[in-house]
């Protein structure tokens, strides 16, 4: 959170919320931003809306996990009962932007392993969470059903079944509870530390606080991906069996009894596993991109079978698989029918891989299964990273330039005249890019004087690049475009507000002279949107700006970090996965199907399909030789075909986020009234 | 013209004694190659000859030396004052890397500006001294001996012509050896250098050294790798190319030259901006 807490982000948050949740919303989320955690009356007081409104805005903004609320710490002997504070969750917002991308990945992922129906509950799933926040089980059939246009009772039992599936794979998770101790606020690094003059009260003040936290994370890290029990039990098994997994499963009796209560638990999209695949895949494309598809599909392979051993949210490379297993796992993703490309000879593709240059593999002997193989993914990620940076840099500086920032990045501190022979370029030039690249934050500059008056004339100048300024640059940059986009995107609504108010109601008579103006408006539309989400997957993986989440969130979804517990967990969920995989198969009614086709026809040419717009979301776009305008090749990808079918969600502007107020709130979820 | 100075038989067997050694001959060695001549006589013939400017004194690593100088070239310094020699010998002494004026008022210790442009005038007009420009400081002029071919740092070497940086020339022979590279993977520096030397693509002479910089120029643009094969230098097409564009430069923002300076409500704003203007055009 503290990471990216920048004036940029905070506006492309509120941008977002504005766009998604409307005015009011819009308005409490900036002051949030704007001030940090508040309470419900400070709230009132200095944001000025109705105390109804308030309410309601702080439950929509919770339902759709903007914010959280915690308890705040008390001071001991305290007699006043706990106050609660609204935190804006900035990354949650932004990462709103990726539900397209989310959706997307479910749907290739469940390709693979799982019949056409199974793929489209699971879609169905996440789809119904990314649009409402959090759900209960029993509001989730009921938006699938929805969904598939079957009834509730057909399709529960293979939702249950899909449910307990994504819980398993973390990509569902339970919500936090509205009564977690407020995390202690990040220390910015440049701050003094503070040891002395703190008296030993409130030292032991911080340490019980402190624990208190600790335990709070540890109690819902432990719970964030346990299914419960009346999702376990009803899966078509013998109640022997099902006694028999709940042994193995070491819950205890209490936790289930609170399974079984009447609080019903909220689940909600966890993006941080998304955030990981979308990691995992940057890395095999990156490994594709500089070896063969061969050598990424070793690669895939190794990050399936090893991806329940890892421990936390970035890990620097993969756990260590022999040649025996890496067949093992390229045989079952095969098998599964997952997309990956055919290898004739393992063990020569292997043996490539010891010989890689770029180490984005690496190989170690000495293991009892013999060569171990692992993927570097810090050096992938850091590979794909500098290529962005250089590509960058090449686009702003043009080649010169670029020679320039690489002989600097390469050789280290530089003067300005074995630049300009290192890179040969004209005197001019090069000082004239020098500058410009020192102005736009790409470059440093030290000065060493000769003399004590520091006169230009007798000091030296040396140049230097600094990667991490250059990427905590850049990466603002990139904030600061997606934020200019989206605002275009809405520039461009409000300047034709009535003309898309008509083509949303479905009115399909519009005047000869307004047809230019559609086109216009269509094609700007699908510009900035394919456009904007691009930059979001670029920002995901390959910029510094995407740490979403810090590793020590994420370990708690294992409980402790311990080993033990983690293959414990780990062998839990394998086992979970292979016991409700062997469950029967699913029941398809024709009439589901017929729905189905229906729908999928309605998408492809009825006015619906505007807002399905996804179809947008890979263009090729290719530089002009004098300046740097674009031309754009819209592109057939039939995975875009497939994002338009699957019923992806368009970013701003789209028809169910033009809902009146109150019917957002009508359908709020949230346990805060602890709060209210 | 001037009257032909005559010149003794002694001081005519000096000059005759110099032309056999261009580079110098120490006093010992020119006083065994004049036997049976006196000192006297020796000392009076050189000091007429250097008064005349038909000897001149070098410093050595042995000590001092004498060498001829020709009746044509001696004409060149006749009518010289001490001041003009002065000047003309910091000339010499700055070698082919020159001298500016600045420098050169510093090193002679004469002040005054005019004086110094009415010497090197005077022995620019006698084709003693020439001056250049050199690609660092376009507007100075260095001065350095008539004779004398200016240095590498003064001309910035094969890729400047006429003090003007040659972005074609650089960019054909960039092309030329990528296009090697590519035809012929893990090639060496050797191979690249016989390879333009066979094509004859520059009347230029690029030397290894040249050549090498150009390979250089192509690592850092990311088209090629260097590889290092049994203790040599290889080069190959990089397996990771740059990529041209990515999502980010291909929307206006990101090769904006303004982006910090834009602002929701400020002059440059993404609702105003003219480079999205014509991105939307359709």
């Amino acid at each position: 959170m503290a990471e990216l807490v920048h004036p940029e982000a905070c506006q492309l948050a509120t941008l977002i919320v504005e766009e998604q949740l409307g005015p009011i919303c819009k308005e409490i989320c900036a002051l949030l931003l704007r001030k940090g955690y508040q309470t419900l009356f400070e709230l009132a007081k200095t944001s000025g809306c109705p105390r109804a409104e308030l309410y309601d805005a702080l439950l929509v903004l919770t339902q759709h996990n903007c914010i959280q609320p915690f308890v705040l710490e008390q001071e001991e002997g305290a007699k006043t009962s706990p106050q609660t504070v609204f935190q804006p969750d900035l990354l949650a917002i932004l990462h709103r932007l990726r539900s397209a991308r989310c959706l997307l990945h479910i749907a290739d992922t469940w390709k693979g392993t799982n019949g056409q129906d199974e793929t489209k509950i699971a879609e169905a799933i996440v789809e119904g969470l990314l649009e409402n926040g959090r759900l209960t089980s029993q509001q989730i059939y009921r938006n699938v059903a929805g969904k598939l246009g079957c009834a509730v009772d057909d399709s529960t039992k293979a939702t249950k079944k899909l449910l307990c599936q994504l819980i398993s794979s973390h990509y569902v998770e339970r919500a936090p509870p509205a009564n977690l101790t407020l995390p202690k606020p990040a220390i910015h690094p440049d701050a003094m530390a503070k040891g002395r003059g703190i008296s030993a009260v409130a030292k032991a003040q911080e340490e019980q606080a402190a624990n208190l936290r600790r335990l709070d994370k540890v109690s819902y890290g432990r719970d964030r991906f346990r299914i419960p029990s009346d999702l376990r039990l009803d899966d078509g098994h013998s109640a022997a069996e099902s006694a028999l997994k709940r042994q193995k499963l070491s819950h205890s009796a209490s936790t289930e009894a609170l399974d079984m209560g009447t609080d019903p638990i909220l689940w909600r999209v966890c993006y941080e596993e998304f955030n990981r695949s979308f990691r995992h895949a940057a890395c095999i494309a990156m490994i594709s991109q500089a070896r063969d598809e061969e050598a990424a599909a070793i690669a895939s392979a190794i990050l399936t079978k090893t991806r329940h051993f890892e421990t936390r949210l970035k890990e620097q490379e993969s756990q260590p698989l022999s040649a025996a297993m890496i067949k093992a796992s390229l045989e079952e993703m095969m098998q599964s029918g997952e997309e990956v490309s055919p290898i004739h000879d393992v063990d020569a593709v292997l043996r490539e891989i010891e010989r890689d240059d770029l180490e984005m593999m690496t190989s170690s002997t000495g293991g009892p299964d013999g060569t171990m193989y692992q993927v570097q993914l810090d050096t992938c990620i850091n590979l794909a990273r500098l290529k962005t940076i250089e590509s960058i840099v090449g686009a702003r500086f043009g080649l010169l330039g670029l020679r320039i920032w690489r002989a600097l990045f390469l050789s280290g501190q530089l003067e300005q005249k074995t630049i300009q022979d290192m890179a040969i370029g004209d005197q001019k030039d090069t000082r004239q890019l020098l500058y410009g690249m020192l102005k736009g934050g790409f470059m440093a500059v030290t000065e060493i004087p000769k003399s004590a008056d520091r006169a230009a004339s007798r000091t030296f100048y040396t140049w230097r690049v600094r990667r991490d300024i250059v990427s905590e640059r850049i990466g603002l940059d990139m904030v600061h475009s997606m934020f200019n986009i989206a605002s275009r995107l809405h520039t461009e609504s409000l300047l034709n507000l009535e003309l898309v108010q008509q083509l949303e109601s479905g009115n399909t008579t519009i005047l000869k002279t307004h047809r230019q103006q559609v086109s216009h408006l269509t094609g700007a539309r699908d510009l900035l949107e394919s456009s904007l989400f691009r930059m979001d997957e670029l920002n995901s993986v390959r910029l510094p700006y995407d740490h979403p989440l810090t590793p020590e969130t994420y370990s708690g979804a294992y409980g402790n970090s311990t080993s033990a517990v983690e293959i414990a967990f780990s062998a839990r969920v394998v086992e979970q996965t292979e016991y409700l995989l062997a469950g029967p198969a699913l029941p398809t009614s024709p009439t589901a199907r017929q729905a189905s086709h229906k729908r999928k026809r309605q998408l492809e040419v009825g006015p619906g399909a505007r807002s399905h717009r996804l179809y947008t979301y890979l263009f090729l776009e290719t530089r002009q030789a004098g300046d740097q305008m674009r031309k754009r090749h819209a592109v057939n990808d039939p995975r875009l075909r497939a994002a338009r079918v699957n019923g992806a969600f368009d970013l701003l502007g789209a028809p169910r986020y033009n809902r009146p107020f109150q019917d957002i709130c009508l359908e709020t979820n949230v346990k805060v009234e602890v709060c209210l | 013209m001037a009257p032909k100075t005559e010149l003794s038989p002694l001081e005519e067997r000096i000059l005759k004694v110099l032309r056999g050694h261009p580079e110098g001959l120490a006093d010992e060695d020119l006083n065994e190659k004049l036997e049976g001549t006196t000192s006297e006589g020796r000392v009076e013939a050189i000091n007429k000859l250097l008064s005349i400017h038909r000897l001149s004194i070098l410093q050595t690593s042995a000590g001092l030396a004498y060498k001829g100088i020709e009746a044509d070239e001696a004409l060149r310094f006749k009518g010289l004052t001490q001041d003009d020699h002065l000047v003309y010998q910091a000339i010499k002494d700055a070698g082919n890397k020159g001298i500016w004026t600045k420098e050169l008022r510093y090193k002679t210790g004469l002040q005054q500006q005019q004086q110094v442009t009415k010497i090197l005038k005077n022995l620019e007009q006698r084709s003693l001294v020439k001056s250049v420009k050199g690609i660092m400081h376009a507007s100075r002029k260095l001065y350095m001996l008539y004779e004398l071919q200016p240095a590498k740092e003064l001309t910035g070497g094969a890729w400047y012509n006429k003090n003007n940086f040659d972005k074609e020339f650089v960019d054909v022979i960039q092309r030329l050896t990528y296009k090697f590279i590519q035809d012929f993977p893990e090639s060496s520096l050797d191979e690249i250098v016989n390879f333009l030397q066979e094509k004859q693509v520059s009347t230029e002479v690029l030397d290894a050294k040249d050549i090498a910089s150009i390979v250089r120029t192509l690592d850092f643009e990311g088209k090629i790798e260097i590889v290092d094969r049994d203790d040599v230098d290889v080069f190959r097409p990089a397996l990771l190319a740059i990529p041209e564009t990515n999502p980010f430069t291909s929307v206006p923002c990101g090769v904006c030259p303004v982006i910090s300076e834009c602002t929701p409500s400020g002059p440059i704003s993404p609702a105003t901006c003219v480079y999205f203007q014509k991105w939307l055009e359709f």
